[in-house]
């Protein structure tokens, strides 16, 4: 287990050495930080002055492994357009994206496994056939375009919700709505599958033929099996709904990281996206392998490594 | 089942709860005094002094006063808390500051106040944005007096007092001082008509009205309680417009100001600015090869465009086209020069002359944000049998690009800093520097002359000099007048004034 736990971390650090190359670069061709930094009515003379004042005008691999070393030393540094410490900025808005993404997990789960047991039990029926169209529907449709939508709906025509901000527990019903909706139909698929598996498996039939209530042998015995692998992506979700707010926090105007790394790319503000880079990438794996331990943890015929 | 029943019933309370404690009064703004306005990106400083954005800019003449103070609707320049100002000579002014004015904190203004904040924003040391062409031609400061300052120049600047009326704002020295100058991000102090309540980042700001505010040119509050809140997604703000959550937006695409428009709740209002957009087109060559070096061709180029439709119908809002490469409301931006009309036979003419009656190929460059109008422009070359090919970039890529000498042909906006005089709309671009795509040394001689000497008609004289030789040669061809669209709440009173951003201690109730 230590083993694993250790080149799971090796996995998490070379993670962290990519996205962080990658996305210096990206960012740096993008466009000039320079003139953005000096402002739009800038002169180009002010602009070089900007330039040099940041250090843009040093070679790129000397700017990267400048922000290297004080990441190294635990300095995360600052904005390069207010000056404020990117641990602060990160600090002060992680809350309301972690808010929001245990929100939609919540929703994912609360509704994801109960429409997935359901569908299981009556495979091919119509309830089946409505929990699949509703997983490719989450799944396909734009969550810009879901949030537009829930907007007019419930903010704008029958007017139950808050549009934007992240003021009250009201503020967060249709983010997480939106969000929940693509996390949604890959934890329904896979309680289903793992479902039908289970509930086609010879313990379960003995306990069936030995006259065991329907609701005692889906709860007892083939749902904590089935739940194995719903756990694993659970975990993963969580990952991925930390990161994947960006948009949602941008149309609900939510102030979280989310919304933070969507206007910090727009302005290349580099500290700050790369942390905010680095944070994400590490959560994400960090998940991942809580979800292998707990899954080896939980189902001992599972060993790592 | 009854288990279940209490269960969906405290499910229910609890969601009833939860949408209660969040919806707010769709009446709030008038009834509760409380004006709900949305920005749609986040300002890193509320003071113009750290930072120049629409957004700090707004924010600041709402909070702090500056030194002198410049009619939003005329240009002119009046005392603010300097109530008058005299020249001593062309490089030395006398400033005669307010008494009895108070900032938010109760601190008294007085000269020693002034002489901080000039003597903060002058030292090199601090590297403000676009200190060079904000505050540097200020040398020095020198208190004469508890009410009395006296400016030394380090060059003759004819437009000084437009710029004391821009950035010059003052802080409270002691609070600053003690503090340090970045608790302006977090807590500005200032004496203009509303003091900061809350400040917080990637939320928003909250004003409330500052009673104790000083009876001068700028208006005192009208209105209570103003929350500013940012809103990155214009599809948010026109929700919440509709819901009646919004009383004040600006700057929405023109189509959606005009859906706006049709909802009884709302009003649409448009205000010229000083800002305007043009062509400018390689005429040195600096891309590498090019037809447009060719003054014939670049003479075709201003014939064969439309500007009087593109600012009609494109722009709308009251847009005009220009009449030469500055705003008209400008000091020295002469009116009656010869103007090269919209006429397509005339440009089909001169491609033939200059050798390209089988068509010349060119690339225009625009930000994202003008590609509509790069749109029209290749529309109307296409007819004279100019094949332009449209390369749009985000600002900055588009920026950096132009001033790299890659640009051989692009749109632009320019808004000078909001100064009115023809020495905020041509040094940039004459004056043999980076974004100078004529590299004509005379008119960098005359737009050098006429931003440094004093002498009004000599001021005049070098001006017109100069745009009539960019005019004659078509080194840019001059487009339209910006415009810029506010929706309100029909409770909302507000007349758009020449500055691109609102006024808020202008907004007030009907």
């Amino acid at each position: 287990m230590l083993r694993v736990v250790m080149s799971r971390l090796i996995v998490a650090v070379l993670v962290a050495v990519t996205v962080a190359v990658v996305g210096f670069s990206l960012l740096r061709l993008s466009g000039d930080l320079a003139a953005e930094l000096a402002g739009e009515g800038a002169t180009p003379a002010e602009i070089e002055s900007a330039r040099v004042k940041h250090g843009l005008d040093r070679p790129l691999p000397v700017q990267f492994a400048r922000w290297s070393i004080d990441l190294a030393s635990g300095d995360l540094g600052r904005s390069l357009f207010s000056g404020e410490p990117v641990a602060d900025m990160i600090r002060t808005r992680l809350p309301v994206t972690l808010k929001l993404a245990v929100y939609a997990l919540l929703v994912s789960i609360g509704l994801g496994i109960p429409l997935g047991m359901i569908a299981a039990m009556h495979p091919r029926s119509w309830i089946d056939r409505l929990s699949l169209v509703t997983a490719v529907l989450g799944q396909a449709v734009p969550s810009f375009w879901l949030a537009l939508v829930l907007i007019v709906v419930f903010g704008v025509m029958l007017r139950w919700t808050p549009i934007s901000g992240s003021d009250t527990a009201a503020h967060f019903i249709l983010p997480t709505v939106t969000l929940a909706a693509s996390s949604l139909p890959g934890l329904m698929r896979l309680t289903r599958s793992g479902m039908l598996d289970a509930l086609a498996t010879d313990y379960v039939r003995t306990a069936r033929a030995k006259g065991l209530a329907e609701r005692t042998l889906v709860a007892v015995h083939a749902l904590p099996n089935a739940l194995l692998p719903v756990l694993a992506l659970a975990a993963v979700q969580l990952g991925t709904l930390l990161g994947g707010s960006v948009i949602v926090e941008s149309v609900f105007a939510l102030d979280g990281i989310g919304l933070l790394a969507y206007r910090s790319i727009l302005r290349g503000d580099f500290p700050v996206v790369q942390s905010l880079l680095i944070f994400v990438a590490l959560a994400y794996t960090a998940l991942t392998l809580l979800a292998d331990i707990a899954n080896a943890i939980i189902d001992p015929r599972i060993r790592l490594g | 089942m009854a288990q279940a029943k209490v269960t969906a019933r405290t499910l229910a309370l609890a969601l009833g709860a939860i949408l209660a404690s969040g919806i707010p009064d769709a009446a709030a703004g008038k009834r509760a005094n409380t004006l709900e306005v949305a920005f749609q990106r986040e300002t890193d400083f509320v003071d113009r002094i750290h930072t120049d954005s629409r957004e700090s800019a707004i924010l600041s003449s709402a909070i702090y006063d500056t030194l002198l103070y410049q009619d939003p609707a005329t240009g002119q320049v009046t005392g603010l808390l300097a109530k008058s100002w005299t020249w001593v000579d062309e490089r030395t002014i006398d400033l005669d500051l307010r008494e009895g004015v108070k900032f938010h904190n109760g601190d008294a203004f007085d000269a020693d106040d002034v002489v901080y904040t000039v003597s903060f924003v002058i030292d090199p040391e601090n590297k403000l944005r676009q200190q060079e062409s904000s505050f540097l031609f200020v040398k020095a400061v020198e208190k004469r007096g508890p009410y009395k300052v006296r400016l030394t120049l380090a060059r003759p600047e004819p437009v000084a007092e437009f710029l004391l009326a821009a950035r010059f704002l003052v802080w409270p020295g002691k609070y600053t001082q003690a503090q340090g100058h970045m608790v302006h991000a977090t807590k500005p102090v200032g004496t203009g008509p509303y003091r900061a309540r809350d400040v917080s980042p990637g939320k928003g700001v909250s004003l409330s009205a500052f009673e104790g505010y000083f009876a001068g040119p700028k208006p005192k509050a009208k209105i209570g309680q103003v929350n500013i809140r940012i809103l990155p997604d214009l599809q948010t703000q026109v929700a919440e417009l509709m819901a009646g959550r919004l009383d004040f937006a600006q700057d929405m695409p023109p189509d959606q100001a005009e859906n706006l428009r049709l909802n009884p709740a709302l009003k649409v209002v448009y205000g010229d600015t000083i800002r305007i957009t043009f062509l400018s087109l390689d005429a040195s060559g600096r891309a590498g090869e090019s037809p447009l070096k060719d003054e014939r061709v670049r003479r075709a180029i201003a014939h064969a465009i439309d500007r009087d439709a593109i600012a009609g119908r494109l722009v709308g809002g009251g847009s005009k086209a220009l009449a030469a490469q500055c705003h008209p409301a400008m000091n020295h931006c002469a009116q009656d020069l010869p103007r090269t009309p919209y006429d397509p036979a005339a440009a089909r003419q001169l491609l033939a002359a200059a050798g390209q009656a089988g068509g010349v190929s060119v690339t225009l460059a625009a930000s994202v944000d003008l590609k509509t109008v790069a749109e029209a422009i290749q529309g109307y070359l296409t007819a004279v049998g100019i094949r332009a090919r449209i390369e749009t970039a985000p600002l900055p890529t588009w920026r950096r690009n132009f001033l790299a000498g890659q640009s051989q042909m692009s749109v632009l906006g320019w808004g000078g800093g909001g100064i009115y005089d023809a020495s905020a709309a041509l040094p940039v671009f004459f004056d043999l520097g980076n974004a100078d795509y004529a590299r004509d040394e005379e008119v960098a001689d005359w737009v050098k002359q006429g931003a440094s000497t004093m002498d009004q008609a000599r001021r005049a004289q070098v001006y017109r000099q100069a745009l009539a030789r960019i005019a004659e040669k078509t080194y840019t061809v001059p487009l339209y007048t910006n415009t810029v669209n506010y929706v309100m709440s029909a409770e909302v009173d507000y007349a758009p004034t020449r500055v691109d951003v609102p006024v808020l201690s202008q907004i007030g109730w009907k």
